[in-house]
Order: structure tokens, then C-alpha cells, then sequence
């Protein structure tokens, strides 16, 4: 559980709009998913990063969860996880002490070069009802996931 | 935290959040103070080697760890990381940088730092 220092900073730091990385170029935002995690995700739905926060965090814990996501991201490893330290004084807080006040972990999808660079190889999608990761081709302009875009379940090859 | 002896910056070439948004203006702080600064460019493989000491005894590691990061040498022979590059965006890597060096840390080099 992230303290009160933490949330406020994670909620200061992501309060704004970078441009969508490895899909559009469109202007994202980040989206709470819980007190530990934030989501940067383009008009299109496209995970560009997910990160993880708290007082400390466990790498080896947030590469278990990515993989859990989807079943897209099973081959997520140490080495796509990168983490930081933020500080009183780069977060312009006025502190006496220039405490440690977050940690961050860093997930970027595409962050590496793959194997695959065709324009529908699989990607990571927030679903629009924002309860659920999944994948699809990159170039696919569904922004709903295939359970809650067809809650009548006639979707064939639904799961 | 006390006096500053020496600056270290671990930095890549190609990393627009290390150039011209870190590096350049942390070697212009240490020249300011009158003090070393020493870069590492983890693309060298003799300076990779010592970033990657620094990072692994000091700062924000991780197998790929995020560039750039900061280390601050005390007089008190005390080593500390006291920055890594803002991954959301450059913008965000500058405007961290800038309070950084607004904070009491450089308060010599700034005389308008919060003390």
C-alpha cells in the first residue's frame, strides 16, 4: 500500500499527456487501476506502459502480474523492467528531508525491437470498460475486449 | 545532505532525456561549484562498467536500467543517487531536472533555491 506522499506524487507525475509510444503517436493518458498500478493507454485503447508504485517495489512480483494480464505477455522478463526512485527535491516537494517519496517499476510495450515488426502482430489493449487487459492485432481498432464487445457471447472463438 | 565533492552522470548518446537535458546542464552545475564531473556512457564499454557499479551500488538498477541517473560525491565521502530519467517523457525528465536543481541540494550554484 502506497503512503499518502506516494499516491499524491504518482497522481502529480502522471497527470499528463504523452504522446501514445509504439502505436499512434496520439496524445495518452494514464489510467489508475489500483494503488499500485497506472496505465498510459491512447484514444485507441493501446497500452503504451503500465507502472507499478509504492514505497518499494517488487520487480519479480510486477513481472508475475504482467504476465498474468494476457496471455500475450507470458515471455515478459526481468530485463523489460525497469525501475526509479523519486525524490522530494525532483518532485519540487517542499520537505525538510529529501526523502525517498515513490518507487517505480516500468513496463513499455515495444520498449524492445521484436522479431515480429508486421503492423498486426499481437498487442496489449486496455478494454474501454477499463476491467480488463487484451490482445488483438496492433492494427485492430476495437477498443472493446471481445467479452464485453459481444456480451451476447455469439463471437465465434470466444473464451 | 552536505557539500558536494563531485558530480556523476550515467548517460547514453543517442537518450534525449540525457542529451541535451541532463548531462549539459549538470556539467555546467559542476562547473559552477568548482567541482569533477565525470560522465559514463553505458554505450562504452570501459564507462559501462563503472556505470553499471554505480547504478548496481547506488542507484535505480535493474538489468536495463533507465537512463540517465545522477550520483552526488560528499565531502563526507558519502556516494547517493539523487535522480533516473523520467520514462513518461522528456518533458517530465526536464521539469524534475530543473527542480532538482532548484532544491537546497544545489542551493550554491541557484542563490532563488528553496532553503
Amino acid at each position: 500500500m502506497p503512503t499518502v506522499d506516494a499516491r499524491i506524487a504518482v497522481e502529480g507525475l502522471f497527470a499528463i499527456s504523452p504522446r501514445c509510444y509504439g502505436h499512434c503517436k496520439e496524445p495518452s493518458g494514464f489510467e489508475f487501476r489500483d494503488d499500485s498500478m497506472v496505465v498510459q493507454v491512447c484514444p485507441d485503447r493501446y497500452v503504451s506502459r503500465i507502472v507499478a508504485y509504492g514505497s518499494q517495489v517488487d520487480q519479480d512480483r510486477f513481472k508475475k502480474v504482467l504476465r498474468g494480464l494476457a496471455p500475450g505477455l507470458k515471455e515478459v522478463e526481468s530485463s523489460d523492467i525497469r525501475v526509479a526512485s523519486r525524490y522530494a527535491w525532483d518532485l519540487g516537494l517542499d520537505r525538510k528531508n529529501d526523502d525517498l517519496i515513490v518507487r517505480l517499476a516500468y513496463w513499455t510495450q515495444s520498449y524492445r525491437r521484436t522479431k515480429d515488426e508486421s503492423a498486426d502482430r499481437p498487442a496489449l489493449f486496455l478494454c474501454s470498460n477499463k476491467d480488463s487487459f487484451f490482445m488483438q492485432p496492433l492494427n485492430s481498432k476495437n477498443r472493446l475486449c471481445q467479452k464485453c464487445g459481444d456480451p451476447g457471447g455469439t463471437a465465434v472463438g470466444r473464451t | 545532505m552536505t557539500d558536494v565533492k563531485a558530480i556523476h552522470v550515467v548517460h547514453a548518446t543517442w537518450c534525449p532525456h540525457c542529451h541535451p537535458t541532463t548531462v549539459e546542464p549538470m556539467e555546467k552545475v559542476a562547473r559552477d561549484l568548482g567541482v569533477p564531473f565525470y560522465s559514463y556512457d553505458i554505450d562504452v564499454p570501459d564507462q559501462a562498467a563503472k556505470a553499471d557499479e554505480l547504478v548496481r551500488k547506488f542507484g535505480d538498477w535493474s538489468e536495463d536500467y533507465l537512463i540517465p541517473q545522477i550520483f552526488v560525491e560528499t565531502k563526507e565521502g558519502k556516494t547517493r543517487h539523487v535522480f533516473t530519467g523520467y520514462s513518461e517523457s522528456v518533458d517530465s525528465t526536464k521539469r524534475a531536472l530543473s527542480n532538482l536543481l532548484n532544491s537546497p541540494l544545489f542551493a550554491k550554484v541557484n542563490p532563488h533555491a528553496n532553503r
